[in-house]
């Protein structure tokens, strides 16, 4: 496997954010942070008023623990509340209208309502760095070939993000989301002559490499150039990222990010998705820009370090729409830097398992996250994809598990798939302490996901009716 | 007045970017070239002369 760069070695900027000590590190943020407050107490009337509820001035803020415990938290509702009574971006707004640059909004999955974002010019430079800095910790250098999977432009952040990160990283970047079917974008990477770097939600990668393998191709050999896997939004199982790695002779990598955190609020780095052990990696989060807590969603007490917890997030220096004190509803395992071996006193969240605490479903008196059903059904390689569907029938809750079989496994014999279909549900048993009903069905039957991915449907609602 | 003052402003900021974008930190360089060509930008659109 090609030997990365030492990002540190490469970056003395890099090296200094490495080298603070833990009191270094949360002085620079408490500056930080009271500098943002400053600025909001004069230019936004939402935030001046939670302040204000608080009982704080930002020069009164004397400790992140102080702040932690008295400032109210913010959440989707909140924004989505501030922004009908002001609208497009709400009382938050941080900067004057006419000084929005670039609109963001979220992506509308939840169902809920998209939060919309106003970004100054200095923010759309934050974007792009935030997205250049853990590609430059995976080894993204100038002149390399970077394929950007994800779909370009429009309104979201992961739209624009990749693109401005990949400009002033200085890579030749090809923008391959959306607009191309699956074999046309492997065509096209085949004519380019040396691919280096992929950037591609956890769902597409397994997408593309599925497809390659049904082509006859093996990705290390189709693109020997290629030194890093970068992937977002997703977790897996460790199975998966394991043959990931050897289907494609590279590290693979993954990054924490979201609308709120202005682009990557953390990367696994250099050291890839494994940790020491080959047990699963972590996300080292980018401190001196987003001021991150886990806390318990009921208590909204800290979390402990190895256990899961809700992430909160602080934009230390976004100016258009940031976020102080958000509930994210992202579901990690923090890992405390004491706890987390590599040399910095970052902290960090468990790669590959991050979820949704609003994806839960309460299925049969147990809480489902659909990553641990993913975790099942793909460690088994035989599987290339499927779908989730939880109704009611006879006033019974079923679930039933439709997955496809990839293409390498076309010859195999009914009796075959029967094992892996037995094999899938006790897996989905074990990680949920639930039987769900496992079927086969065609690949054409499943949807296809150009980002991140929507496997599950609760059909439940349905069944009650008089 | 404003506008030749603003020629030098640009050029003495060129001279710097120009410092910057020879550094060798992997993280940096990108984001000064950056800078550098967004100044080149400017002081190319704001040419109203041929000679140099």
């Amino acid at each position: 496997m090609t030997k990365l760069a030492d990002p540190f070695a490469d970056s003395p900027l890099l090296a200094r954010f490495a080298g603070l000590s833990r009191p270094e590190l949360e002085a620079l943020q408490l500056s930080k942070l009271r500098r943002q407050m400053a600025r909001l107490e004069r230019t936004s009337a939402y935030y001046a008023e939670r302040l204000r509820q608080a009982g704080l001035t930002a020069e009164g803020i004397t400790s992140l623990a102080q702040f932690a415990e008295r400032f109210p938290t913010s959440s989707k509702a909140d924004f989505l509340a501030d922004q009908q009574a002001h609208p497009p971006f709400g009382a938050r707004l941080g900067i004057a209208r006419e000084q929005v640059a670039l609109v963001n909004m979220t992506g509308g999955t939840s169902g809920q309502g998209q939060e919309t974002y106003g970004r100054s010019q200095r923010d759309v430079h934050q974007l792009g760095y935030l997205h250049a800095l853990p590609w430059v910790m995976a080894g993204l250098r100038p002149g390399d070939v970077a394929v950007n999977c994800v779909p370009a432009g429009g309104m979201t952040t992961g739209g624009w993000g990749p693109g401005e990160g990949l400009r002033i990283i200085g890579a030749t970047a090809f923008h391959v989301g959306g607009g191309l079917s699956t074999d046309a974008k492997i065509d096209l990477m085949l004519k380019l002559g040396g691919v280096n770097f992929i950037y591609a939600s956890t769902n597409y990668l397994h997408t593309r490499t599925a497809a390659l393998l049904g082509r006859g191709i093996t990705p290390r050999e189709a693109f020997p150039d290629m030194h890093g896997l970068f992937i977002a939004a997703e977790g897996y199982p460790l199975e998966w990222a394991g043959k990931i790695e050897e289907h494609w002779g590279c590290r693979l990598q993954e990054g924490y990010g979201s609308t709120q955190c202005n682009g990557f609020g953390g990367s696994t780095g250099s050291a890839g998705v494994f940790g020491e052990g080959g047990g699963r990696g972590l996300i080292r989060l980018f401190e001196w820009e987003t001021l991150f807590e886990v806390v318990d969603p009921d208590t909204l007490q800290p979390t402990a370090s190895g256990e899961v917890g809700e992430l909160v997030a602080t934009n230390l220096s976004v100016e258009g729409s940031p976020v102080i004190r958000f509930r994210t509803g992202d579901a990690a395992r923090y890992v405390s830097w004491k706890d987390a071996a590599g040399g910095t006193c970052w902290n960090a969240i468990e790669a590959g398992s991050i979820g949704r605490f609003d994806d839960m479903m309460k299925i049969r008196g147990n809480n489902v996250w659909p990553t641990a059903v993913d975790a099942a059904v793909f460690a088994h390689d035989q599987v290339f994809d499927y779908a989730g569907r939880v109704y009611t029938e006879g006033g019974k809750t079923e679930i039933e598990v439709r997955l496809a079989f990839a293409d390498h496994c076309a010859d195999m014999p009914d009796e075959g798939r029967a094992e892996v279909i037995a094999s899938v549900r006790e897996a989905i048993k074990g990680r949920t302490n639930v039987w769900m009903q496992v079927v086969e069905c065609r690949r054409a039957d499943l949807p296809e996901f150009a980002y991140k991915a929507r496997r599950w449907k609760d059909e439940r609602q349905q069944g009650y009716r008089l | 007045m404003g506008e030749p003052d603003d020629d030098a402003v640009l050029r003495a900021m060129r001279t710097e970017a120009e410092r910057l974008a020879t550094s060798g930190d992997a993280l940096l360089r990108g984001q000064y070239e950056y800078l550098r060509a967004r100044i080149d930008a400017l002081i190319e659109l704001r040419r109203v002369s041929g000679a140099d």
